[in-house]
């Protein structure tokens, strides 16, 4: 039951692997096709910080209404991620390679262990390994299809997984130089729309 | 010549009815006739059959289920994870199991939320409980606005407008059982350390103490450990299940009872033809026990449907008390040409009915074990009685006849000489028993009568650590006048247990009202959800902390207002994906007479000291009851051993009784070596440190019995060597066979041997040197 909690959270934070890995080999996006994708996840070992803006637009279907936040965010390759969301309450998360960490006025108001939280694991797992140039982690979980080839390009990654499936349809990278935006589309037709900006790679 | 038709027609008779014996004794015999569960031997609590009925329960979810554990290091959980499933993969295939289970099942989480969705606004977990009954709405809200932006936000079975706090999906995550096995996406697993266990759980159908259904449960069970060994990844392989213990106390049993079966048959064997030097003269006894034992078995079966472990082992001493007849006979036959058994009637009948008065007293307690086994020996030994005097007669023509060269009653009368020297022997035994009384100590405590063999305790202890189960043996019983009031009453005691919990004395606990709450508490809580957030506009603080229309929060006012789902109820959940495990708690009444009941199962506790706690709780709280199997069943076993040592004192009156009769003031004679043999081992077993418990006491009884047989057949026949002769070879053959039993491995039957062993030498002992000296 657990582990079916987590499924949502899971999912979600897979938009935030993804959101990462999208500026990395959309800098090489030049070289088409699935296969040339690994050859650019390859450069991306390389990358040792990348920091930028966010705002999300999340439309709930439910109430036909959206919800919008915004922040910034920071990777670093031995420390990890840190996703702060400013707006409309500041809210700090963190995911390393042992844990998830979020953070409320200061106060750590969740922590999740990989070793406990299998799924906590997999968010992590998949983050780094894509960072790490290990492409086939991510097509372990998700088919990917090219939408459109080029610049702008679009990808579209599609869940494997019958848990994650029941959840989410599908995310979409859109981007030029680097990631631009993704879209989490949910099976209830929510929709979460995730425009980065300002992103700066060392 | 009449009387030797008549004689012959009884003989007829008893064969007949021991062929009529025999068939129905095949037609009930099976692996599933014997009982090793040491709980078996107890009373059933006329005055709790509620208690029983969860008993059962309890015992019905265990005994058909085998848990495999599979261990390893952390870091090889991926390689353990899929050899589970290859494993579990070849535990399906052998067809022994009904359901193999490694995967968690996915959909159920959304299943149970939607029979909880519409009573939203009555399901609180404490903390939010708290916080509402203290007007805390701000840490909810900013709590429920994190979530909706926070990308790894709690999960929201019911949208905002529904249920602006998420409070269902608060309730939902407090719902997590209270098991130490967690899921992920490939199944259930452990931790402890560095060490990563997976699991396993296989179903089984059929009895687990039947043979049938063992073997073919064991060899799946053998062969997915072979797996494991042969998996460099995987260092332990656990398992746990009540077919484990019940496959293993078979066999222990299986295999003592032959040793103890064959040694006893051996020692007879040899001593019969070093005293007799004839094979006619050795199938006598051996048909004579034979029958006794058949007859034992057979009225054992009838009566009772099954028999323990412990009234067989009764039925191999059984081999050691009825051969006295056999042997009496055959040496007084021996030395005489004069055909019949009139001559020693009166002493194996005066045997065999002292003997069944001194078991037969056992009947009237309501102990079933010592029923049994007062059925069992008395049966056995009239069978025996009955053979020796209706059959032994009509094999007298096979017989040598005439005195034969005798070392044994040779022996004897040497050892007359140094009666002297036993008698100072005998003084210096009485010396070191009256040292031992002052440390004499008793000890009921039902483990120190475990017989599963060590490793399976421990694997099964180790399981129970890493699951952090809740055992079957110590529970709350709740019972009501109705529904709701178990729920109320198991209200109050999930209170007192969650300070327990919160003291970090006690790891968890399940019960049925963290699954529904009773009526009152619901209508509490949608009144508390009704004033500390609908009345106080917290929606619209939430929307508007969102930064999302105020229109919603209106929408939510009115969905809140319009809902009006009732209460849930324990049917509702019936359907669900908990229905198992929320049915494994509820005990459903078959009529509306019986109360309403449910367990609370306990997790572990800190130490021993908790369950003093949990009994002064359920004290406090009408209608729940602490059960504690293990407490309860040590606590009986020292009642009964107790009460037994008061139906020993009856038994040794009957008999007292008996022997006045026939030997007035001489009948001391007679009593006194049972009696004294009685106290000096008690002493003895007291100097060697041995606590005492109810099977040493148990096996005082057949002291008893043995000895009268020695004192009265010497007594019968005034002292003639041949009677002698006869009790000594018993005493022997007894010795020889019960000091297999004191080497047995099932405590129960090492604490038995271990008694009657110096009980019975000295029985003998005794009775040698008093009569010896009477004569002289």
């Amino acid at each position: 039951m657990k582990g079916a909690l987590c499924i949502g959270k899971w999912m979600v934070g897979l938009s935030l692997v993804a959101s990462l890995v999208a500026p990395a080999w959309a800098a090489e996006t030049r070289e088409a096709g699935t296969s040339a994708l690994q050859s650019l996840l390859g450069e991306q070992a390389k990358v040792e910080s990348l920091a930028g803006q966010f705002d999300q637009s999340k439309y709930i279907a439910d109430l036909d209404t959206t919800l919008d936040s915004s922040g910034d965010f920071a990777f670093d390759a031995d420390e990890g991620l840190r996703w702060n969301i400013q707006k409309p309450v500041p809210t700090q998360l963190r995911i390393t390679a042992d844990e998830i960490v979020e953070e409320q006025d200061g106060e750590v108001v969740m922590r999740m262990d990989v070793d406990d939280q299998p799924m906590t694991r997999a968010i992590s797992e998949v983050f780094f390994a894509i960072f790490g140039g290990n492409w086939d982690k991510l097509s372990e979980r998700f088919t990917i299809r090219t939408l459109q080839d080029g610049s702008p390009w679009r990808f579209e990654l599609t869940p494997k997984g019958d848990m994650l499936q029941s959840h989410l349809s599908s995310i979409e990278l859109q981007g030029e130089a680097y990631l631009n935006a993704l879209i989490l589309r949910e099976t209830n037709g929510d929709q979460t729309h995730i425009q980065l900006h300002d992103v700066k790679a060392h | 010549m009449a009387h030797r038709s008549t004689h012959h027609w009884f003989a007829l008779l008893w064969a007949i009815a021991l062929v009529f014996m025999a068939v129905q004794l095949t037609s009930r015999l099976s692996a599933s006739a014997f009982d090793t569960s040491i709980l078996a031997l107890l009373p059933q609590d006329k005055r709790q059959p509620v208690v029983d009925r969860a008993l059962e329960r309890m015992d019905g979810v265990i005994a058909n289920r085998v848990l495999l554990l599979i261990g390893g290091a952390q870091a090889d959980r991926n390689q353990l994870q899929v050899l589970a499933g290859e494993v579990a993969d070849g535990l399906s295939a052998s067809g022994a199991f009904t359901s193999v289970t490694t995967q968690a099942d996915v959909g159920s989480l959304s299943a149970l939320a939607a029979v909880y969705q519409p009573y939203r606004y009555q399901l609180l977990t404490n903390e939010v409980e708290e916080r509402l009954a203290k007007g805390e709405t701000e840490p909810l809200v900013n709590r429920a606005v994190r979530e909706m932006v926070s990308p790894i936000g709690r999960p929201r079975p019911a949208s905002v407008v529904d249920d602006p706090l998420n409070l269902l999906g608060m309730w939902m995550e407090g719902l997590t059982p209270a098991t130490g096995f967690v899921p992920d996406q490939h199944g259930l697993y452990a931790r402890q350390g560095n060490e990563h266990f997976r699991v396993i759980r296989a179903i089984f159908s059929g009895d687990p103490f039947a043979e049938a259904t063992q073997k073919p449960v064991l060899r799946a069970v053998e062969s997915a450990g072979d797996q494991v060994r042969e998996n460099d990844v995987a260092t332990e392989f656990l398992r746990s299940g009540l077919v484990f213990h019940a496959a293993a106390g078979a066999e222990q049993a299986r295999s003592e009872l032959s040793t103890i079966g064959i040694g006893s048959l051996m020692a007879i064997v040899l001593l019969l033809l070093w005293h007799f030097r004839s094979f006619s003269y050795l199938a006598l006894p051996v048909v004579s026990v034979g029958v006794g034992l058949l007859v034992a078995l057979s009225a054992s079966l009838m009566v009772f449907e099954r028999v323990h472990l412990v009234t067989l082992a009764f039925g191999a001493s059984l081999v050691g008390v009825s051969i006295d007849y056999a042997f009496h006979y055959l040496c007084h036959a021996r030395e005489r040409v004069t055909h019949g058994i009139r001559h020693i009637l009166p002493g194996i009948t005066l045997g065999v009915v002292t003997s069944c008065l001194a078991y037969g007293a056992q009947a009237l307690t309501p102990f079933p074990g010592l029923q049994q086994i007062a059925l069992f020996s008395a049966a056995g030994l009239i069978g025996a009685w009955l053979t020796v005097v209706l059959w032994f007669p009509l094999a007298q023509r096979w017989l040598g006849q005439g005195r034969q060269q005798n070392r044994l009653g040779q022996w004897l009368q040497g050892l007359v000489r140094v009666r002297g020297v036993l008698a100072v022997l005998l003084g210096v035994l009485v010396l070191v028993a009256l040292s031992g009384f002052p440390g004499l100590r008793f000890n009921d405590s039902l483990s120190a009568l475990q017989s599963s063999p060590p490793d399976l305790v421990a694997q099964e202890q180790r399981v129970q650590a890493l699951s952090q189960s809740p055992g079957s043996a110590r529970f709350l019983l709740v019972e009501g006048a109705s529904i709701q009031q178990v729920l109320e009453r198991a209200e109050q005691a999930s209170g007192q247990l969650d300070t327990l919990v919160v003291d970090g004395r006690l790891q968890a606990y399940q019960s049925v009202s963290g699954w529904v709450p009773s009526i009152a508490r619901q209508r509490e809580y949608r009144q508390l959800v009704q004033t500390a957030v609908f009345d106080r506009g917290v929606p619209s603080e939430l929307f508007d902390a969102l930064g999302m229309p105020a229109e919603l929060a209106a929408r939510s006012q009115r969905h809140f207002e319009n809902n009006d789902a009732g209460w849930l109820l324990p049917k509702d959940l019936e359907d669900s994906p908990v229905a198992e495990l929320f049915d494994s708690l509820w005990l459903k009444t078959g009529n509306s007479e019986r109360p309403h009941a449910a367990l609370i199962t306990l997790g572990k506790v800190s130490s021993p000291a908790v369950y003093e706690d949990l009994a002064a709780l359920a004290g406090k709280v009408g209608g729940v009851r602490f059960v504690d199997r293990v407490g309860q069943t040590s606590a009986l076993l020292g009642d009964y051993r107790a009460t037994l040592s008061q139906w020993m004192a009856l038994a040794y009156g009957l008999v007292l009784l008996v022997l006045i009769v026939r030997y007035g003031w001489q009948c001391w004679r007679v009593i006194l070596p049972p009696a004294l043999a009685t106290v000096i081992t008690v002493g003895l077993l007291s100097a060697l440190g041995q606590p005492l418990n109810l099977f040493n006491l148990l096996a005082t009884l057949l002291i008893l019995g043995i000895g009268l047989d020695i004192g009265i057949f010497v007594r019968e026949s005034h002292g003639e060597w041949h009677a002698w002769e006869a009790v000594t070879l018993s005493a022997v053959t007894s010795l020889l066979a019960f000091g297999l039993l004191a080497l047995s491995e099932t405590p129960v039957l090492h604490h038995y041997g271990m008694t009657v062993l110096p009980g019975i030498a000295l029985a003998w002992l005794i009775a040698f040197v008093l009569h010896r000296r009477a004569e002289s």
